[in-house]
C-alpha cells in the first residue's frame, strides 16, 4: 500500500497540532506536512503528491477557498476538506461548488477521525 | 437611542447568534454553557468600558475580530485575565501536554475566539442572508478600557457604540466570559435595517 501524504493548512499552530495528533492516532503511517498560509500550501503542493488536505478558510493572505480552488484545478483527485469556524451558508455553498468536504470548527477528535477514516 | 421594540429585535437576533457561539464553546469544553440574558445598549465607548469594568472585570484576555458586510465593526470575546488560562486548559486538556499549555495560552485563546466569534457572526450572516467577512482574529491582553478603544479597519471613528453584551458561564468551572460588538451609528442603522428586513416588520 502506498504512503498517504496529507497537508494541514491553518494559520493557527494549535489547530495544526490538534489535527495532526488526531490523524496520526488513526494513521500513524501517514506523512503529514503543514502550511500556515494558502501561498505556502500551494508551494508545498507543487512538490508533494497530497492525497488528503485539510484547509482553514480565514488566513492571512490568500483565503482557504481561493487556495482550494487552485489546488482543486491542479489536483482533481485530492480529497480536500474546508475546516473552518466560518460556518456561513455562503461559505459552505462555495465549498460544495468546488467539491470540497466541509468540517465546521471546533476541531474535535471525532470529526477528524471520521474524515480520515 | 433604540426604542423598546428595536432592543427586543436586536436581543432576539443576539440570542440566536450567541446560542451558536455557546454551542461551539460547549462542544470544545464538553460541558454545558449557561448564557445570561443579553443586554443591548447604545453608549459611548468610555461608558461601555466602565459598565463592563463595574462587573469586576478590569484586566482581560481577549480576542477581537473585525467584520464587514451588511453590518461592520469589531467583535470582542473577553475573559477576566486569570480565567483565560483555565479556559485554554479546559479546551486543550486532551491535546497538549501540561507543560506546553502556558506557552500556548495566546494561540489557544485566539483559536477559541475564532471559533466562538465566527459561530456568532456566521449566524448573523445566515439570518440576514448576506455574507459577513471576518478578518484574522487578534489576541489582546490588558485593560478593558484599552480593549474598548480598538477601532475597526473601516475607518469609523464613531465614539458611539452598540454594546451587545452577553455573559456566559461554564457549569462546572469558574469561568465567566463576555461577548460584545463595537459598532458605529451607521453600522447600527444598517443592523436595524437588516433586522427589519428579516422580521418583515417595521421596528423604526
Amino acid at each position: 500500500m502506498s504512503l498517504t501524504n496529507c497537508l494541514i493548512v491553518d494559520d493557527s499552530r494549535l489547530s495544526r497540532m490538534m489535527i495532526q495528533k488526531f490523524i496520526l492516532q488513526t494513521h500513524p503511517d501517514w506523512h503529514i506536512e503543514e502550511a500556515g498560509t494558502g501561498e505556502e500550501a500551494l508551494e508545498l503542493a507543487s512538490n508533494h503528491n497530497f492525497q488528503v488536505i485539510t484547509m482553514d478558510f480565514n488566513m492571512p493572505g490568500m483565503n482557504g477557498l481561493d487556495t482550494a480552488e487552485q489546488l482543486r484545478a491542479q489536483f482533481p483527485e485530492t480529497k480536500i476538506a474546508l475546516l473552518t469556524a466560518n460556518v456561513q451558508e455562503s461559505i459552505q455553498n462555495r465549498a460544495n461548488d468546488l467539491g470540497l468536504d466541509f468540517i465546521p470548527k471546533p476541531i474535535t477528535e471525532e470529526k477528524i477521525k471520521a474524515y480520515v477514516a | 437611542m433604540l426604542n423598546d421594540i428595536q432592543i427586543d429585535a436586536v436581543t432576539e437576533i443576539l440570542n440566536i447568534g450567541l446560542g451558536s457561539a455557546a454551542a461551539a464553546l460547549s462542544e470544545m469544553v464538553e460541558e454545558e454553557v449557561i448564557l445570561s440574558i443579553p443586554s443591548v445598549e447604545v453608549l459611548d465607548r468610555t461608558n461601555a468600558a466602565k459598565i463592563v469594568g463595574s462587573g469586576g472585570v478590569d484586566t482581560v484576555s481577549a480576542v477581537h475580530q473585525a467584520f464587514s458586510g451588511p453590518i461592520w465593526g469589531n467583535a470582542l470575546l473577553f475573559f477576566p485575565e486569570k480565567q483565560s488560562m483555565e479556559l485554554v486548559r479546559a479546551v486543550m486538556r486532551n491535546t497538549l501536554p501540561l507543560e506546553t499549555l502556558s506557552e500556548m495560552e495566546q494561540e489557544g485563546m485566539t483559536e477559541i475566539g475564532n471559533v466562538i466569534l465566527n459561530a456568532c457572526l456566521s449566524s448573523f450572516a445566515d439570518i440576514f442572508q448576506n455574507p459577513i467577512e471576518t478578518n484574522i482574529p487578534l489576541f489582546f491582553q490588558g485593560n478593558v478600557n484599552d480593549l474598548f478603544r480598538l477601532q475597526s479597519d473601516d475607518g469609523d471613528t464613531d465614539e458611539t457604540t452598540l454594546l451587545l453584551r452577553m455573559e456566559f458561564n461554564l457549569k462546572h468551572k469558574e469561568i465567566k466570559g463576555f461577548i460584545s460588538f463595537l459598532m458605529s451609528i451607521s453600522s447600527i442603522n444598517s443592523f436595524l435595517d437588516s433586522i427589519t428586513h428579516y422580521l418583515d416588520v417595521d421596528i423604526a
